[in-house]
């Protein structure tokens, strides 16, 4: 399947895409948190697809270790609810399962990719992934298998902006030490090293993942342009001590736009390996926007870096309110895939 | 009041390091101004209209010097706090936005004009050079910079469809007369008065704008145009608004000859606008304390005939109401008591305007 290539990319609001593609045989995979926006798209997708044939996931994002278990789990009830509903009315089959995103060991998607794999064997056709409550550790791995995957025939991701936000999130309330993502470690750590950490409104992980580890050098990313023209500078004043003197190193790239993000990483990291040559480590870190991390997968598998990331240790539960939804078409029909 | 007595402390310090110590004197908050001097680094010293010994922070000084009381000095740091100030690096990266987004727009007409389905971009790709062929992208200002919106089309638009601005002469026109498609690039569009406007001249209604003007010069070739595309960089809300209402309801291409659609690089939320009941930026008491501010300190002076088309400037050009400075000048959108600077020094200019086109 032929999949976004660094040329154009499909960015659809969401009822735009559902009002005008339609998919036979569509897997739904989601992710059910304490969030408001948990169930909108799945919802969406019942009212405006009510005939297709919709096989659903939803990762169960709650664990007793979580500090906040209680009062998340009374916020998760009415999500749930929401979307068995659905896919109750709709004769949907679906299966939950748990992902401990509290654990030491980065083992959160386990469960989901051992699924995939599984599923893949005998499954062939769309996949919608609502990344909206969706954890990047979880995100990362999922997306890789069905990146990879021939049976995928159409990958397109989802996802609800929390309106109190809008793209950048903020419910980590703290954050582990830094680990590559699973399928998106660093093949040579030996050898020259660019880091190139895509910055937000919460400055501790980049401040951790900069204690932690060296570089050569390092090319900060700030989403520009934004349908919030204020953050950029709000980014930049928040992480003033990592930009430190380097401003003119600052990266633009859009807030909202994952292709646009991805095409002008790809063109940098083609200009570093152009002077240093392929050999030259590139490391990403996810830590601003949800679209802007589908944009630092895309160039993390079509460049083959490493992905940084500091998980969060715990999140505020706090249940944010549901803005637009947005789909990312990574692959597939519009690239010249089955359609 | 900003005028401190020079004493030993600051003996060693530059213009700069002065000018802030002495801005930090005139603010209780140590939140409005803890970021100034690094933001006077990053971004707002590279106000082209700023002279090398006179950049922000000395500006700041003197512009702040003219407010009678603490009230009204933090309100305008607050203003300051919040300013949106487009780099030259952030405008070149709109104008490849707008690129990208062209680029979209052009493939979703192969597959209308090509009958291809609905997804199938891939193919409309494959036919994008053929078709960049028929397309015409014309600059309405200095501030699009032609060349550095045509190199970043990676060799896609040649150098003889693109043109710097919209009157030319009657040779190059005919070189142009098959185009289909016409880019119309602009660096920024406020209220869009500049570029389309209903006018009243005695009973008489009357168009005008950057858009008719267009038309008219590229008589007779504009009417066979399938459709035009206004591509402003940076748009606000109110003037995308303002322009789409306008050309929906036919004051301009009444026989519906072309498609008119804007295309930009980044829009600024009309919840930007002090004006705005449910501004994002500032509390309703700062709004109203910023609007108080615009109007006692506004001149009068800085109004002329053009700026009365637009409502005048006390909060910008067509009452735009945003704080916004892009860095080779400021919009009159913006409110006069940014920009403005009168001959007797009474009212000093933030980021001083220089005018660069009239309506």
């Amino acid at each position: 399947m032929k999949a976004f290539d660094g040329h154009y990319g499909i960015k659809l609001g969401l009822s735009d895409f559902l009002n005008t593609y339609k998919s036979e045989n569509l897997e739904f995979v989601g992710a059910c948190g304490f969030e408001d926006r948990a169930p909108t798209i799945f919802q969406d997708l019942a009212l405006r697809w009510p005939q297709a044939k919709v096989s659903c996931t939803i990762i169960d994002l709650l664990n007793r270790n979580d500090p906040a278990y209680r009062k998340a789990r009374r916020l998760q009830r009415s999500n749930i609810a929401a979307i068995e509903d659905v896919a109750q009315k709709h004769a949907w089959p679906l299966r939950q399962i748990k992902a401990n995103l509290y654990s030491k060991s980065l083992i959160a998607h386990h469960q989901l990719v051992k699924y995939l794999l599984e599923r893949l064997r005998r499954f062939s056709g769309d996949f919608l992934v609502d990344i909206s409550c969706m954890p990047r550790s979880i995100v990362f791995p999922a997306l890789w298998v069905l990146w990879k995957s021939n049976h995928v025939r159409n990958l397109v991701v989802a996802f609800t902006e929390d309106k109190s936000v809008w793209a950048l999130e903020s419910q980590a309330a703290d954050f582990r030490s830094p680990k590559y993502l699973p399928y998106f470690r660093e093949r040579n750590p030996i050898g020259f090293s660019v880091w190139i950490p895509i910055l937000g409104r919460n400055v501790r992980p980049i401040k951790k993942i900069k204690a932690y580890m060296r570089f050569n050098d390092v090319y900060p990313v700030v989403g520009f342009p934004s349908t919030r023209p204020i953050e950029t500078d709000e980014i930049v004043r928040l992480n003033r001590e990592i930009i430190g003197e380097h401003t003119e190193r600052l990266v633009f790239a859009s807030m909202n736009d994952p292709f646009q993000l991805s095409m002008k990483l790809n063109s940098e990291i083609d200009g570093l390996r152009s002077s240093f040559g392929k050999d030259i480590r590139i490391i990403l870190s996810p830590h601003g926007s949800k679209p802007q991390s589908i944009g630092v997968f895309l160039t993390a598998v079509m460049e083959q870096t490493g992905v940084l990331y500091c998980r969060p240790l715990s999140y505020k539960t706090l249940p944010g309110s549901v803005g637009s939804s947005y789909v990312y078409w990574l692959k597939g029909t519009p690239y010249g895939g089955r359609q | 009041m900003a005028k401190q007595s020079f004493d030993q402390e600051s003996s060693l310090l530059n213009a700069d390091q002065e000018a802030f110590r002495r801005i930090r004197r005139l603010s209780r908050s140590y939140d409005l101004t803890r970021d100034l001097r690094f933001m006077a680094e990053y971004k707002y010293d590279s106000y082209e209209v700023y002279s090398t010994s006179r950049r922000f922070l000395p500006s700041l000084l003197e512009w702040l010097g003219q407010f009678h009381t603490h009230r009204e000095i933090e309100t305008a740091l607050t203003i300051v706090r919040k300013l949106l100030f487009l780099s030259r690096k952030e405008m070149q990266e709109l104008s490849r936005v707008v690129y990208q987004n062209i680029l979209f727009e052009i493939m979703d007409e192969i597959i209308r004009v090509h009958n291809l389905r609905r997804f199938d971009y891939r193919a409309a790709y494959r036919q994008l050079d053929q078709f960049l062929e028929k397309c015409v992208f014309i600059g309405m200002s200095d501030g699009a910079q032609m060349d550095y919106f045509r190199r970043h089309s990676g060799g896609k638009i040649k150098n003889d469809q693109v043109l710097p601005y919209y009157k030319i002469d009657e040779e190059e026109k005919r070189r142009h007369s098959k185009a289909k498609y016409a880019f119309l690039l602009d660096d920024m569009c406020g209220s869009g008065v500049t570029f389309l406007r209903e006018e009243s001249i005695g009973n008489r209604k009357v168009v005008d704008g950057q858009l008719p003007r267009f038309i008219e010069k590229w008589s007779p070739f504009a009417t066979s145009l399938d459709a035009i595309y206004f591509c402003p960089y940076l748009i606000t809300e109110k003037g995308f608004k303002r322009l789409t209402k306008l050309v929906s309801k036919r004051t301009i291409n009444q026989d519906r000859s072309f498609r008119f659609k804007i295309l930009y690089g980044m829009i600024i939320p009309e919840k930007y606008s002090i004006l705005n009941r449910d501004n994002e930026l500032f509390t309703r008491i700062e709004c109203e304390r910023m609007k108080g501010l615009c109007k006692r300190y506004y001149d009068p002076i800085v109004e002329d005939e053009h700026t009365s088309k637009g409502g005048g400037c006390k909060f910008g050009f067509g009452r735009t109401g945003i704080f916004l400075v892009r860095y080779n000048n400021t919009p009159n959108n913006t409110p006069s008591i940014i920009w403005h600077a009168n001959s007797l020094k009474e009212r000093p200019a933030l980021f001083r305007r220089l005018a660069r086109h009239h309506l």
